[in-house]
């Protein structure tokens, strides 16, 4: 496994558990920046737990026991996600998260966005506004949305309001982003959006998905991980030889 | 902003100490004052305590009649509460009607609400009215204050029982149902069993707010110097009371002392009987929680 | 033939729970009542005027219920102010800006802290907190104001903490795992989300503590000096309706000043109602929502 200064998510002998029950076992693998990193593997397998790691978010669940490590390289340095000097506020506003299930927050529209610029990067008024704008029209919201921004974000549809969970998380700037089966529980025009804005976005952001559809990960993989019980049971690569057979493959034993 | 959330943190982290510091500091102070007083002594003064209790051989420096005139004011209070309570939550949880049941819930709210010392005061009335009408005779005693005390405590009965069939799995329902089972035999053989340790709950925390009570029974029958009521219509001694004579208008300081173990005997009993309704409602969530 | 027995046991089930609804309701039906008849001499207007007057010198004529209504709403009032706050800060303390060992531990001693008998808490009172007001501020016998609004707020403290506490678990597990993930602190998100999302909550606490303020005997009796004026400062002594209705039962007394007591018990019961229905009007719209 290389190690070169290329990567942008180094995952080494990772393994996390909950109340003395392993979710993860011994994880190694890494993320390449330009390339869109998808996450397979059947439900219970430690998808969400290993994106969870990453930005040291099972640490709100009880008993959670991480070892092993995780550096990531944000802004041209590595940082060792587990270190203590390291401060998992910081790390989570530049590592964007977003979850399976739409979670907007109780407030307005416009302040779904507003608030965590203005709280979390500081930035408000004007500049905070352009943001907003920018990334509504990215997951294809802006027009949708544009009259009716002071409205509670629960008024929004399902699909709508998993958009505008992006757009959130898209305008805090963050370095990697993770996504956590982002389609699931969203309609059709939206999952088009969203896989449209995430191939937009991949050579310049690193991503790493969790994906439940066959299509989705045909459709988004750069490169494929595949879980089984807490362990990586295998990997693909779109760049290796004989692409489409081993891939089949792959896939045919995930789903 | 920074220096915002670091007060606020302060803040937090300091409100946090008060109660902590209060409580045991309340203990402490309680144990340190009152330690020396605790013994036999304290219950029966010089009368042997095998003829106080069976023999009801007067006691004159202990606080025996205090005890026993709690005790017999929580007993009556239970006999009244309980019965009611329970039938009454049974009723608004399984047989709602609409408005009625709106209009008995808001009733329940309201005597939940009702501050004790209009219990007292609706008992004193109770015995004016008899006074000027049926009984001219008629006095405060036992009687009557376990009979509104009773009522002070119906509400927290009437809600626990309601809370403990409430968050009975509905399967239970279908599964009487499903038997044949008119509605009455669903409550008898399987809700009520199953709610059985929470309703215990409800009655222990019922027992516990009749025993320290202060406000009813000082104006429906307890005195400063009763010694061990002979009947249902005499007045008593109560602990509650006691202690509040003690701190109003002691004499001594052996008098101070007796005080201080009435409040140590008091605060017991009801930290007791709070761990147990506690214990006994946390066995009924874990036994119906995975549900 | 068991059948039948059943039935009939199943019958008599049905009627007591009935009979016990309506004797329930009839309770607090004759509350009202022997209350009402009670206060009815007070439709006459000079005996009116006479009671709500702002002196009360029973022996000199004085029947003024005035500055025990005053007393009572000062106290309540000063509990509170002095309750929320510190209320406030704990469940904010148990929501994450202290640790969740402790947090839960915290809760549980403010849970258990309801089972403490406000005799008790006004005994202690009596012998730590007077002689300590007394000395502090050398004016006085200590029993004042101050004594008996620190006592009450002690008392009130479990209720709002625990009302608040309700209401934050309604909004927390929603938004905990988002601002966590959005990069915010449990401080950021407490004040700038949790709590601002939460004013039913805040209403419910404050009138719900009030009401518990407003309806306390004990600690006004025992700590407050029971002089019946209006205090000057929180070092002068005050009188509560619920001590008052206290003091002058024990005292064999005429008739109007009987009739104060009376007064006072509709006026308290009249104000528990309102609480009631307060909170009744706090909790609906929610339904609505949902």
């Amino acid at each position: 496994m290389e190690t070169g200064m290329n990567t942008v998510i180094s995952i080494r002998d990772l393994t996390v558990s909950f109340k003395d029950k392993k979710a993860l076992s011994d994880v190694n693998f890494d993320v390449m920046p330009n390339e869109l990193t998808v996450l397979v593997g059947r439900s219970g397998s430690g998808k969400s737990t290993l994106l969870r790691a990453v930005n040291r978010l099972n640490e709100c669940f009880e008993g959670c026991e991480t070892s092993g490590g995780i550096s990531v390289r944000l802004g041209g340095e590595t940082l060792d996600v587990y270190a203590s000097e390291t401060d998992p506020e910081r790390l989570r506003s530049r590592v964007g998260m977003v979850f399976q299930a739409p979670n907007v927050l109780p407030i307005s529209i416009e302040r779904n966005l507003l608030l965590p610029q203005k709280l979390v990067r500081g930035i408000g008024g004007a500049r905070a506004r352009e943001v907003m704008e920018r990334v509504l029209e990215d997951v294809g919201l802006l027009d949708e949305v544009k009259d009716r921004l002071k409205q509670p974000a629960g008024t929004l549809s399902g699909g709508q309001q998993q958009r505008l969970c992006l757009a959130r998380t898209m305008a805090l700037e963050p370095e990697i982003l993770l996504l956590d089966e982002p389609t699931a529980s969203v309609d059709y025009k939206s999952v088009e959006h969203i896989e449209q804005l995430l191939l937009r976005l991949a050579p310049t952001l690193p991503m790493l998905v969790v994906s439940h559809s066959l299509d989705q990960t045909r459709t988004l993989a750069d490169r494929v991980i595949l879980m089984r019980e807490g362990r990586v049971a295998g990997t693909w690569s779109r760049t290796d030889h004989d692409a489409e057979t081993a891939f089949d493959e792959l896939l045919s034993t995930t789903f | 902003m920074k220096t915002g959330y670091r007060l606020f943190s302060l803040f937090c982290w300091a409100c946090a100490l008060l109660p902590v510091a209060g409580v045991f500091g309340l203990v402490v102070f309680l144990l340190k004052q009152g330690w020396g007083g605790l013994g036999l002594e304290l219950f029966f003064g010089d009368t042997p305590p095998l003829d106080a209790i069976f023999r009801f051989a007067p006691v004159w420096d202990g606080i025996w009649p205090a005890c026993f005139g709690t005790l017999a004011v929580t007993g009556l209070a239970a006999l009244t509460a309980i019965p009611l309570g329970l039938f009454c939550g049974i009723y608004l949880n399984e047989f709602p009607r609409g408005r009625l049941s709106g209009i008995l819930d808001f009733c329940v709210n309201l005597l939940a609400g009702m501050p004790s010392i209009i219990m007292g005061l609706f008992g004193f009335a109770l015995i004016l009215f008899l006074r000027h009408t049926l009984v001219p005779d008629a006095g405060t005693g036992l009687l009557l204050s376990g009979f509104c005390m009773g009522l002070l405590v119906l509400p927290y009965m009437i809600k626990s029982t309601q809370a403990s069939l409430g968050g009975l799995p509905e399967d239970l329902r279908l599964m009487g149902t499903g038997l044949g089972f008119s509605k009455s035999q669903t409550i008898r053989h399987i809700l009520l069993p199953s709610a059985g340790r929470g309703i215990m709950s409800g009655v222990v925390l019922s027992i516990g707010r009749a025993a320290e009570d202060t406000a009813v029974i000082m104006l429906t029958g307890a005195v400063a110097n009763a010694g061990l009521p002979r009947g249902l219509f005499d007045n008593y001694e109560a602990l509650p009371f006691f202690i509040y004579t003690v701190a109003a208008e002691y004499q001594s300081p052996e008098e101070l002392q007796h005080g201080f173990g009435a409040a140590l005997v008091l605060l017991t009993m009801t930290m007791g009987l709070f761990l147990a309704a506690h214990g006994l409602h946390h066995a009924m969530e874990k036994r119906w929680k995975r549900g | 033939m068991y059948r039948t027995a059943d039935r009939r046991a199943g019958s008599l089930w049905l009627l007591a729970c009935r009979s016990s609804a309506a004797v329930t309701g009839a309770a607090v039906l004759a509350i009202l009542l022997f209350l009402l008849w009670f206060s009815l001499p007070l439709l006459d207007a000079d005996t009116l005027s006479k009671l709500l007057s702002w002196d009360w010198r029973p022996f000199h004529g004085g029947f003024g219920i005035l500055p025990m209504v005053a007393g009572s709403l000062l106290l309540s009032l000063s509990a509170l102010l002095l309750a929320f706050p510190v209320s406030v800060g704990i469940c904010c303390f148990a929501h994450g800006m202290g640790p969740s060992g402790p947090a839960a531990c915290l809760l549980r001693l403010v849970k258990f802290m309801t089972s403490v008998p406000t005799v008790v808490y006004g005994f202690v009172g009596v012998f730590v907190l007077v002689p300590l007001l007394r000395e502090a501020f050398r004016s006085g016998s200590g029993f004042c104001w101050l004594a008996a609004a620190v006592g009450l707020a002690v008392l009130i403290l479990p209720t709002i903490v625990l009302m608040l506490h309700s209401q934050f678990m309604l909004i927390e597990p929603q938004v905990k795992l988002t601002a966590t993930a959005l990069g915010m602190s449990p401080a950021q998100r407490l004040l700038h989300l949790v709590m601002p999302n939460s004013g039913r909550g805040f209403a419910a606490a404050l009138v719900l503590g009030f009401g518990r303020a407003l309806g306390d005997t004990m600690i006004p009796l025992m700590l407050a000096g029971n002089a019946p004026q209006v205090p000057g400062s929180l070092l002068e002594s005050l009188r509560a309706m619920t001590a008052h209705i206290a003091l002058v039962v024990a005292t064999d007394s005429q008739s109007l000043a009987y009739l104060s007591l009376f007064a006072c018990g509709l006026i308290l019961f009249l104000s528990t109602t309102l609480v009631n229905l307060g909170l009744q009007l706090l909790k609906r719209p929610e339904e609505d929502k949902g």
